[in-house]
């Protein structure tokens, strides 16, 4: 298979077709899941605990292999022998990185700079170029500072940083975002979601996993809504998802519960994305 | 609604049972938040070495000069040449800035281990020899089992010497080693014995065991001040073997989990099986002359201990 040239891409990034997935132990982790992704999109996958939005990212990078059904990655299905072989599989490297929820499993070398220099040696650069790439996204992402740090001597903050660093390296064009603002202090993730927009308008196409709506209305304009059984619910853009309460509630990515304004009680959906005010008629 | 156990006030009325004396427990769970602590310290700690002409020399040149000496140490007999290199080494971890807190910490916890090792050969049961002190007299026909032991157990003065030669050829070997660890950056370290044969898969295991095991001593200290939390009274022996082998499965699965994950995120960078380090710095000048002294040194330690 020939691996394609980013300016020849005519089809689909990804693509995939009534996706079934288990886990070892049995349990289904996504059922009859389709949808496809075109270069350029900034697309987040909705759902709560559970839903299967992490399994999904790690079928679109080529970690897990669909049991039923296909994921193709630039016209080229993702199987164990494609993703493990050359050209395609270092190709397929470059062009797509993953930022995973736990930064401790994703920072795993001795050094900061060492974890940056990981992905561009292991895709087999020249030395210079590997120092060059280090020093540009340090300088890129603010920590030339961390540069010698011990990953354990890093904040919640900083680690993601150094991880999304640690992606960047690569160059790659497609981004998978593992529930990215988790654990982030407001003014981190304000940095975040700036920086990905930075990134997107540089023609990086993003795919977020989360169920932080906030940060999602900011990140996304389509959405990929998955329900507790597994299923994709709904495919459309991020605002229509985001103001239909029903389906919000219907799949556990709002609550609804009770209060009491004086003698008033009454039950209703709870957002965190708008005002909390209403009235009430007496 | 809170069921009546819940919502009933305090009168706790414990079975009794044997209990640990309190002193006893507080000693052994200080006793394992000191042995965390300093493992956590030595270990999961990566600080740059302190600047100095030894961190200066090439990872490389430094582990071949050590491996040299060391082979050294394993190969002369005269305590006194031993202790000379024992001096030496240790003038020169003191004059690259490793503090004497450090360096005694060494060499305070080797004699310990080494001594309970070596001290039955320093014994007339194991060295013949005249005695130089009396520790038992045993009464005449005195035997265990089929061996007949001597009237008396004493230590004697070969005995000695082989304990010295022992306990310094140890000392030289840790220290020097010890050394090497303190005066080199610890990816470099791994670096320059992989570039000197190591296998990379060993030398990577190495590296992510240094990087993981504060995680996991951090996972393990959750895991037992969350049980902490919780007990009222210390339970008895086999409750407590249930509850520290139920403890270590936990933190076997946590382990296995995050290995897992480590492997992906690994592999979503490339990882095919065959690890990429970087390139190494080229020897110089300074390197070379390194190599020769540590050459120079080994030949005239061998020479002194022919001629003493």
């Amino acid at each position: 298979m020939r691996p394609v040239e980013w300016s020849e891409l005519s089809e689909p990034i990804f693509d995939i077709e009534n996706l079934e997935y288990r886990y070892p132990g049995g349990g289904v982790a996504l059922r009859d899941v389709s949808f496809s992704i075109e270069p350029g999109e900034r697309v987040a996958i909705l759902g709560a605990n559970g839903s299967g939005k992490s399994t999904l990212l790690h079928l679109l990078d080529g970690l897990y292999f669909a049991a039923r059904g296909s994921v193709s990655a630039f016209g080229t299905r993702l199987t164990e022998e494609t993703v493990d072989t050359p050209p395609f599989s270092h190709w397929f490297r470059r062009q797509v990185g993953f930022l995973f929820q736990n930064s401790d499993a994703q920072l795993f070398c001795a050094r900061v700079d060492e974890e940056l220099a990981f992905g561009p040696l292991q895709l087999r650069l020249p030395p210079a170029e590997v120092e060059q790439r280090v020093a540009d996204v340090l300088r890129l992402l603010e920590i030339e500072h961390l540069r010698q740090r011990a990953p354990q001597q890093l904040s919640e903050g900083e680690k993601k940083k150094v991880a999304l660093a640690s992606v960047l390296t690569t160059g790659p064009r497609v981004l998978l975002l593992d529930e990215p603002s988790s654990g982030l202090d407001p003014r981190t993730q304000q940095w975040l979601m700036e920086f990905l927009d930075e990134l997107h308008r540089s023609g990086v196409t993003l795919i977020t996993a989360s169920h932080d709506l906030s940060f999602v209305a900011d990140t996304a304009d389509r959405a990929l809504v998955l329900s507790e059984d597994h299923r994709l619910v709904r495919d459309a853009p991020c605002g229509d998802v985001l103001g239909d309460t029903n389906l919000l509630l219907s799949v556990n990515l709002i609550h609804a519960h009770a209060h009491a304004h004086g003698p008033v009680t009454h039950t209703h959906a709870h957002r965190h994305d708008s005002g909390h005010e209403h009235g009430h008629p007496v | 609604m809170l069921p009546d156990w819940y919502a009933a006030t305090s009168a706790i009325d414990l079975a009794p049972r044997r209990e640990l004396p309190r002193r006893r427990g507080l000693l052994v769970r200080r006793a394992l938040a000191a042995l965390g602590e300093a493992l956590a310290r030595e270990l999961g700690a990566s600080e740059a070495p302190p600047a100095s002409w030894l961190s200066g020399v090439e990872p490389r040149a430094k582990v071949i000069g050590s491996v040299l000496l060391i082979a050294i140490a394993t190969a002369v007999h005269h305590p006194i040449v031993l202790a000379a290199l024992f001096g030496a080494v240790a003038a020169a971890a003191l004059s690259a800035g490793i503090g004497m807190r450090r360096l005694a910490r060494v060499w305070l916890g080797v004699p310990l281990f080494s001594a309970a090792v070596i001290l039955p050969a320093a014994l007339n049961l194991m060295t013949d020899g005249p005695a130089l002190i009396t520790l038992l007299r045993l009464d005449p026909g005195a035997h265990v089992g089929p061996w007949a032991l001597p009237p008396v157990i004493a230590i004697t003065r070969p005995g000695v010497v082989v304990a010295a030669r022992f306990l310094l050829r140890a000392l030289d070997c840790v220290s020097l080693a010890f050394v090497l660890a303190a005066t080199t950056d610890g990816s470099m370290l791994l670096n320059a014995l992989r570039r000197l044969g190591m296998p990379k898969a060993f030398g990577m295991t190495l590296a992510m065991m240094q990087r993981y095991l504060a995680v996991l001593l951090r996972a393990a200290e959750d895991i037992h001040l969350a049980k902490l939390s919780r007990s009222i009274a210390a339970s008895d022996l086999r409750q407590e073997q249930r509850w520290v082998a139920a403890g270590m499965g936990a933190l076997f699965r946590r382990t296995r989990r995050l290995a897992e994950q480590v492997h992906n995120a690994m592999l979503s960078r490339g990882y095919d099986g065959d690890v990429q380090i970087g390139a190494p710095r080229r020897l110089r000048i300074g390197d070379g002359a390194w190599l020769a002294a540590m050459a120079i040194v080994a030949a005239a330690l061998l020479a002194a201990d022919r001629l003493i």
